[in-house]
């Protein structure tokens, strides 16, 4: 009864729930973004082992943001958080230029996934403070984007550590939500 | 599909057998044990904490359990780890002088390891001073070792080494100017094994490999150490160059800034009257920096040690393993005794087994709340540092007493809360494999416990006996309270001090006895005072660590020479005391602590020191 009152209110007062998952190699960068975006502020990260989760309301959305080590051997585990996802933010390292085609491969591959089919891409291309950074044209190029088929998806420039990028993301995420979903 | 995951099995596993390496069994920047995460910009191994650290530096980290290495980075891990990059970013490092960050404070963490591999404060900057104090020594073993990567044929990496061997002038030279081309390695080493089209990084890998096997990992570790010590006794004595390691240059220098290192010297020479309490304060900032030079200074000796073993210092020195080696568990502490021995012979003798006793009381220290309660020792330490103080600083009826009590506390304080965490954890690091080295001393263990819950009483009883001693001799020549004590000691006055406290067990009268003796010789006890106090953040631990028994052995040895067991049946004694509770023990603190507010009058000492002796009664 009660979570039906709640989800009424919800809907007369356009409050939206999601849930996020922020997907990305090791050291992308996606313990930091979760943080600035729940906290607003830069937090000392050591490698995630497992998850962390958060809520994150913005533009009156709720975003449960999910952030999954990105560890090579814990990467095949991201599958399990897959279900009743409504958006994916992919975080690149732009300047680990190296491994930039190991992060495609695996962007491909959760694109694959048929439990994301129908979730929306975010994609982050972070660090980009860094000298020899990719911009987000690069990073479209590297990561192929434009293979994307039949799926939203947008590309930011992201700093986490400065805060630059982030929020814009999180707008495009809520105005696709808000348009797609109703 | 079967292959790689063949493969990767054993990229695994050689990685997990780099990582039992003792070199690579401690993360490198905060020394906690087991480290998780290889960084693979520098190809160091560190823990978790530190890998985030080194993550917002933009150094490369990698989970060992939780990715997958290529055999080029295995290879580069092989040829690099910890005592590598320890030779390269902690060439400047001296253990006494710097200690490790605390594994927990993550601010701390941040700052050091900016400053290590940001900033490379440690890598070579200081070198120019280094070297030209002693271009001789380093530029033999530069030689040597320059050789020997020839003949290896890694000329690659020669660049890269060049600045761990580097002393001289010209090794300096050398490293400036290959500095580019050691970045440039670094960066192949980086990226090669991402990049894997790089066809150099093989077979730079690969010489690397040779070369390092050459050395045995293991060496390497020790040599290390060795090079410390080294550099330790090149201060001391200006003449062991035993191994001329590199490090020692650096290691002279720090001489020039280190003050508790200088003030030992100093005691030790002669200079004498250097106003106190400058020195103290160097002392207490430099947070008992010295126990840990001290136990660098050990493996030097371990060669010498055999040689030369002295009659009365080798009592001393028996005592002194059997403690300090389970203690310490490093080869280093169980050659303290020995290099200090060396030492002796040259002319500093007594003076020097003095220190060395400290130090294996402050070892003992750091071993201690490790072994047993924690709170309890530090407590224990703390109180007896006081204690000592007290002694030292009632000594001297003049102004230096009060400001050198409370810093040296301080200092002690510190050296209890922070430092000497670092020394446990170097205990428990070394533990590992030098278990079966200290096997033959395993008592040790069990008696650590109880012994140190007798330090606050272990302590003061001898103390007096040490006082007694010292002042006497001390008053006669204006220069070395320790030196002269040491001769007449020796045969001689050795069954005095110890009989006296002996037999008075209480420990009060024997107590007065040296009061008077230190008020009537005051230039002396002034002179004693200072050094006791300029020393105390260490010394004093090393007291107040070592458990009464060892205090006993320890403190009669060094001042009086050979009555160690004379002596231990009073520290039994006060080990029961002290198991009666460890409530009078920090009561005793506290007290002790109030007494020493007092000590610019001399009137009080007196009767600090009766009400401290009372429990006894």
């Amino acid at each position: 009864m009660g979570i039906v009152f709640t989800k009424l209110f919800s809907s007369v007062f356009g409050n939206k729930e999601a849930r996020i998952l922020v997907l990305g190699l090791d050291n992308a960068g996606k313990t930091t973004i979760l943080y600035r975006l729940q906290m607003g502020e830069v937090v000392s990260t050591i490698p995630t082992i497992g998850f962390n989760v958060e809520t994150v309301q913005y533009n009156n959305i709720k975003f449960q943001v999910w952030d999954l080590g990105g560890q090579t051997s814990i990467r095949p585990y991201w599958r399990c958080y897959f279900p009743n996802t409504q958006a994916v933010i992919y975080v690149v390292d732009s300047s680990d230029t190296d491994r930039i085609g190991v992060a495609k491969e695996e962007f491909h591959a959760i694109l694959e996934e048929e439990e994301l089919k129908g979730a929306m891409v975010l994609i982050f291309a972070n660090k980009q403070d860094l000298p020899g950074a990719l911009d987000d044209a690069a990073v479209t190029e590297a990561l192929e984007l434009h293979k994307i088929k039949s799926r939203q998806w947008a590309i930011f420039k992201t700093c986490a550590v400065k805060g630059e990028g982030l929020f814009e993301g999180l707008d495009w995420l809520s105005n696709t939500l808000k348009s797609g979903t109703g | 599909m079967g292959s790689k995951m063949k493969e990767d099995e054993r990229t695994e596993k050689a990685i997990r057998s780099l990582l039992k390496l003792p070199e690579n069994r401690r993360c490198i920047n905060c020394n906690s044990l087991g480290p998780q995460y290889v960084c693979s910009t520098f190809w160091t191994f560190v823990c978790i904490n530190c890998s985030g650290i080194h993550r917002e530096f933009t150094h490369r980290v990698k989970s060992i359990s939780m990715a997958k290495f290529t055999a080029e980075e295995v290879s580069a891990l092989r040829a690099g780890g910890n005592e590598r990059a320890r030779q390269i970013y902690f060439k400047e490092w001296d253990t006494q002088r710097d200690a490790y960050p605390d594994a927990s404070n993550i601010f701390k963490l941040r700052d050091f390891i900016r400053s290590v591999y940001v900033d490379k404060r440690y890598s070579t900057e200081s070198n120019d001073k280094i070297s030209q104090q002693k271009p001789a020594v380093t530029e033999d073993y530069k030689e040597s070792k320059k050789a020997s990567a020839n003949f290896l044929g890694s000329r690659s990496f020669h660049s890269v080494d060049k600045p761990e061997i580097k002393s001289g002038n010209r090794s300096l030279k050398y490293y400036f100017e290959d500095k580019e081309p050691k970045q440039q390695q670094q960066q192949l080493v980086t990226h090669n094994p991402k990049s894997r089209a790089l066809p150099k990084s093989p077979i730079r890998f690969e010489i690397v490999d040779d070369r390092y096997r050459d050395d045995g990992s293991v060496k390497r570790y020790d040599a290390r150490r060795e090079t410390r010590g080294s550099s330790k006794s090149l201060d001391l004595s200006n003449n062991k160059e035993t191994s001329g390691l590199p490090i020692v240059r650096h290691a002279s220098e720090l001489i020039g800034e280190n003050h508790p290192r200088l003030r030992v010297e100093k005691i030790v020479k002669v200079e004498k009257k250097k106003d106190p309490v400058n020195n103290q304060v160097a002392a207490s900032s430099n947070k008992m920096v010295s126990p840990g030079s001290l136990i660098d200074d050990v493996p030097v000796s371990e060669p010498s040690q055999k040689a030369i073993e002295g009659p009365a210092p080798n009592s001393l020195e028996a005592l002194l393993f059997g403690y300090s080696d389970p203690s310490e568990d490093n080869h280093p502490s169980a050659n303290l005794e020995t290099q200090e021995v060396p030492r002796t012979q040259d002319t500093v003798t007594s003076v020097v087994t003095a220190p060395t006793i400290s130090h294996a009381g402050s070892l003992e220290l750091a071993l201690l709340p490790d072994a047993g309660d924690n709170l309890s020792t530090k407590d224990m330490a703390t109180t007896s540092a006081a204690e000592n103080n007290q002694v030292e600083s009632s000594t001297p009826p003049k102004e230096p007493s009060d400001t050198s009590m409370e810093q040296s506390t301080l200092a002690i304080t510190n050296y209890a809360y922070g430092d000497h965490q670092e020394e446990t954890k170097s205990s428990v690091r070394s533990a590992l494999p030098e278990d079966l080295f200290s096997g033959g001393f395993s008592f040790a263990s069990p008696q650590v416990h109880a012994q140190h819950h007798g330090m606050g009483y272990g302590m003061q009883y001898y103390q007096y006996p040490m006082a007694t001693g010292a002042f006497p001799y001390t008053a006669k020549p204006s220069s070395n309270p320790f030196d002269v004590s040491y001769d007449d000691t020796c045969p001689n006055q050795t069954p005095q001090y110890p009989s006296m406290e002996y037999t008075q067990g209480g420990g009060l009268p024997l107590v007065s006895i040296p009061r008077g003796a230190s008020d009537s010789s005051s230039m002396a006890a002034d002179s004693f005072g200072l050094m006791m106090a300029s020393q105390s953040p260490f010394y004093a631990p090393a007291l107040s660590p070592t458990s009464p028994s060892l205090a006993s052995n320890l403190l009669p040895g060094a001042y009086a020479g050979q009555q160690p067991h004379v002596n231990m049946p009073p520290s039994f004694r006060r080990q029961e005391m002290n198991s009666m509770g460890n409530a009078e023990a920090t009561y005793n603190g506290a007290h002790s602590y109030h007494q020493a507010n007092f000590n610019g009058y001399p009137s009080v000492n007196p009767n600090a020191y009766v009400s401290r002796g009372n429990p006894f009664d």
